[in-house]
């Protein structure tokens, strides 16, 4: 299995050196890519190798970093193209729900509360998410919309789920994990692609797909998706989750020479979701629960350049644009970013890789706020995100074990320099067996809303015996003097192919943060004569500490039958409130185990069996206490013909409906039911 | 295809100078103004190497008389257009067992069964069961370069794994094709799929 984008092992052994003369035309028609081409195929001198010999010689390849998995010094989890096609999810944060140490739980139809190991909720803000190298965190509040993540599911290569920080790599924000949703290569996707998928919620979904190549070194795919969800439970009159957007995009990538790799792709999306909120107000019932739906438009367009420009040395280049809007009434936001990437990899003599890199972000927002409920100050705001990145992997004995050492240096406008070093350390005493252990500081810098908000939480109405008869206020408060939250992490982890049949895979944490950015009240004021102001300013925490462990195991029992299970474990060490942000819509316990059997060539039959422990949220109106649930999903698809597929999937199988969290926007709660769709897709 | 040859409007296109002078340039910059150019080697191209692979299968394995249509022809045949093929395109001329190796290009699935050895790109692999029925037992041997290949009943699997090169072999499509594969290339396999 490959895991790409961690720049730090692609090691170059020549064994097959290179004849001076040709490595001397080569390289001389490096510094112009394009003329490598007419170097055509004379004398392949392989071809008088032993099968014995062919097996040792090495190459290189321009394509993204990708080591196995059995050399990455975290806590990883891939979601391969089996996994969505026999989870039956039909968003990418129910195909989250698969990876233990990840909590997903539906805040309603179209939003979800996704974490890892922790502080989930809401406004989760410790997740860095990236489709293709592109961000999808959004520094208005820190965290992610995922009712607009998505694409073609059949065009997800794979999603690298990283528990754990990744900010040396990543950056900030990627505190307690990083989801990389990795789209395929044009190349594996063309012909022609239809899906359609219809059932008791999902209203209608219709996929179209078209790829096709450009000679023999370039290829590219066009797709659109039309998405259309109802509405979940709910005991609100009127609060709608619908979900309904249209989206398309096109990716086109081509290898002019073997060194040189282009991908140039873009998406755009458009449509609206339903969305409810509670308004405060100063006349009874003094909040109200209003049907907000959400306008959504986005597009993005990015171009990667991979450039092998020695065996010891290689380029990568990205920039992209991508903006978003969503309206909505209670805020809208508009936002620019400009993104540009550059990374180094090289390798020093036989013992050391180096990796460096540095990059810049621009950001512009613009937002309002009707009736002025969520006000941001400045409206608009310019934010620029510089940063340089090394890292170094040390072999200490070769083949046994590896030192890997490295920091982030980043410059952001809300808390200037922040530093984020790492130290691993990699030991594989046998073949398919890996220790590793791993330091890592890493850091959140305060959001647009920690920073700039004025929102009002709730309106407490006048006591008419007290001496000051105001109705008063409790208002949440931006800091723009907040420092960055901090996390120390130790980490520890184990893998293992016990045979042939059997994997496993096992992590533990001790996290120790600081800093944590919270609200929390100040003395109240009176302000403008005419209400009492109650300020939740946001502040930062003293520190404290969570500790857990992970564990996922496959088993392929029979030819026909192969077994996922995955189990988490979380425990946060302080009690009281200061806890409650931690343990936020984060169970104790939660278990997951796919059962997938392959009935004949033609017939799967999957099951997915799901636990989440007993969780809270605190509300500002108290604590909201989340049952545990037990559910189950399965799906029963058939090949009748090549290229056509039929299936039939039920999800939440177990109960009529379950609660799974609530929401700090709205008292509406919006329960999931369950469901059943039917899907057809054909390929030619 | 168009009038120009698509190779050539990649070349037109990464020579526009602003294109030489930014990414190039300052790479070029990196290479001649760093001690890493003592390391830069040129290792072999991944396709001459995967072309290497197949003419070594292709020594491996017995096909059944009647499979050869044209006496004292060997073809090997690739569907979707991959730069492989120009470096199984030089394997012309050379011969296995006395027959001596023609290349072809194939557009359609429908045409497979006439060759010995087929590559499949990776481009065609979203049709691969369509062709795999299509050529049924017929005694062609199926090669790609995707791990799952053989997963989905095709006969050699070529992978890289780090920066080497390693094949699987799905034994029971082989056998069920008539195809006589040598134990050599069954033992220097990774993974054997219905094992003997």
């Amino acid at each position: 299995m490959a895991f790409s984008h961690v720049p730090n092992r692609d090691s170059v052994n020549n064994r097959y050196s290179g004849r001076p003369l040709r490595f001397l035309i080569l390289a001389s028609f490096l510094l112009i890519p394009g003329v490598v081409s007419a170097l055509g195929a004379e004398g392949n001198e392989m071809l008088e190798l032993p099968l014995e010999q062919l097996l040792d010689v090495s190459v290189v390849s321009a394509s993204r970093k990708s080591q196995s998995l059995s050399d990455v010094t975290s806590a990883v989890f891939v979601i391969n193209q089996e996994d969505i096609r026999h989870s039956g999810a039909t968003t990418i944060p129910d195909l989250l729900r698969m990876v233990p140490g990840v909590q997903v739980a539906s805040i309603d139809g179209n939003s979800w509360a996704v974490s890892i190991r922790g502080f989930n909720g809401t406004f989760a803000n410790k997740l860095l998410v990236m489709i293709d190298g592109r961000t999808a965190y959004t520094p208005l509040y820190g965290g992610v919309f995922w009712d607009v993540q998505d694409t073609l599911f059949d065009n997800i290569e794979r999603i690298e789920v990283i528990r754990g920080s990744g900010s040396t790599m990543w950056g900030s924000n990627a505190v307690n994990g990083v989801i990389n949703i990795i789209t395929k290569n044009s190349l594996d996707t063309t012909g022609v692609l239809l899906t359609g998928l219809t059932g008791s919620r999902e209203r209608g979904t219709v996929e179209a797909r078209y790829g096709a190549g450009i000679g023999d070194r370039a290829t590219y795919r066009f797709y659109l998706k039309h998405v259309d969800r109802g509405d979940t439970f709910t005991d609100t009159p009127g609060a709608a989750d619908f979900l309904r957007i249209t989206r398309g995009g096109f990716r086109a990538d081509g290898s002019p020479t073997d060194r040189l790799n282009l991908t140039l792709q873009g998406d755009a999306y458009g449509g609206s979701v339903g969305n409810s909120a509670t308004i405060t107000s100063f006349s009874p019932p003094f909040s109200e629960t209003l049907n907000q739906p959400t306008d959504l438009f986005g597009a993005n367009i990015l171009s990667r350049l991979d450039w092998l420009q020695s065996d010891a040395s290689k380029f990568s280049l990205q920039v992209y644009y991508d903006r978003t809007d969503r309206k909505r009434a209670i805020i809208t936001e508009g936002r620019d970013t400009i993104d540009v990437d550059l990374q180094h990899n090289l390798s020093l003599g036989q013992s050391n890789e180096l990796t460096w890199g540095a990059g810049y972000r621009f950001m512009q927002d613009q937002t309002s706020s009707a009736g002025g409920a969520f006000v941001l100050t400045p409206s608009s705001r310019s934010d620029l995100l510089l940063n340089l990145f090394v890292q170094d992997e040390i072999t200490l004995l070769p083949g046994m074990l590896r030192f890997i050492v490295g920091t982030k240096l980043e410059r952001n406008d809300f808390t200037g320099w922040e530093l984020q070093p790492s130290a691993r350390l990699l030991l594989t005493p046998r073949k398919g067996y890996t220790a590793w252990a791993a330091v890592t500081r890493s850091v959140r810098t305060p959001s647009r809303s920690d920073n700039d908000v004025r929102f009002n939480l709730a309106v407490i109405p006048a006591d008419p015996l007290s001496p000051l008869p105001l109705p008063s206020v409790v208002v949440a408060l931006g800091n723009p003097q907040l420092k960055a939250e901090s996390l120390l992490a130790y980490e520890l982890g184990f893998r293992a192919d016990l045979n042939e049949k059997l994997s496993l895979d096992t992590s533990a944490f001790f996290n120790h943060y600081r800093d944590i950015i919270d609200a929390g009240p100040l003395t109240p004021f009176v302000e403008g004569g005419t209400q009492v102001t109650i300020p939740y300013v946001f502040h930062n925490l003293p520190g404290y500490d969570s500790c857990g462990a992970e564990m996922s195991l496959q088993w392929q029992l029979r030819d026909w039958w192969k077994l996922k299970g995955g189990y988490a474990y979380i425990k946060f060490l302080e009690s009281g409130a200061v806890n409650s942000l931690g343990v936020k819509a984060t169970p104790n316990h939660q278990a997951t185990l796919r059962s997938l059997f392959a009935l004949g060539r033609d017939v799967d039959l999957d099951f997915w069996g799901r636990y989440v422990g007993a969780n809270s949220y605190p509300l500002l109106s108290g604590i909201a206490d989340i049952p545990a649930y037990a559910t189950l999903d399965a799906r029963l698809a058939w090949r009748p013909l090549a290229g056509v597929e039929l299936s039939l999937v039920g999800q939440n199988l177990l109960e009529r409906r379950h609660l799974e969290t609530v929401s700090d926007l709205t008292e509406a709660r919006h329960q999931v039911e369950r469901t059943v769709y039917g899907k057809a897709s054909w390929a030619f | 295809m168009g009038i120009l040859n698509p190779i050539i409007r990649w070349k037109l296109h990464l020579r526009r100078p602003q294109f030489r002078h930014g990414v190039a340039g300052l790479a070029a910059l990196f290479l001649c103004h760093s001690p890493l150019a003592r390391y830069a080697q040129a290792s072999p191209s991944e396709y001459s190497l995967k072309a290497a692979f197949i003419f070594n299968f292709a020594k491996f394995v017995e096909w059944p008389e009647s499979a050869f249509r044209l006496k004292g022809e060997f073809c090997i045949a690739t569907l979707g257009r991959t730069p492989l093929d120009r470096e199984l395109a030089a394997l012309s001329g050379k011969s296995i067992n006395g027959r001596s190796i023609v290349f072809r290009q194939l557009n359609t699935p429908e045409e497979t069964a006439q060759c010995q050895v087929l590559f499949i790109s990776r481009s065609e692999l979203a049709k691969v069961e369509r062709v795999l029925d299509l050529l049924k037992d017929l005694p062609v041997l199926t090669v790609a370069d995707r791990e799952d290949f053989c997963r989905k009943g095709g006969m050699l699997a070529l992978e890289k794994e780090e920066t080497r090169l390693v094949f699987d072999v799905n034994y029971r499509e082989t056998q069920r094709a008539k195809l006589k594969v040598h134990s050599q290339l069954l033992r220097l396999a990774r993974k054997i799929y219905g094992r003997p």
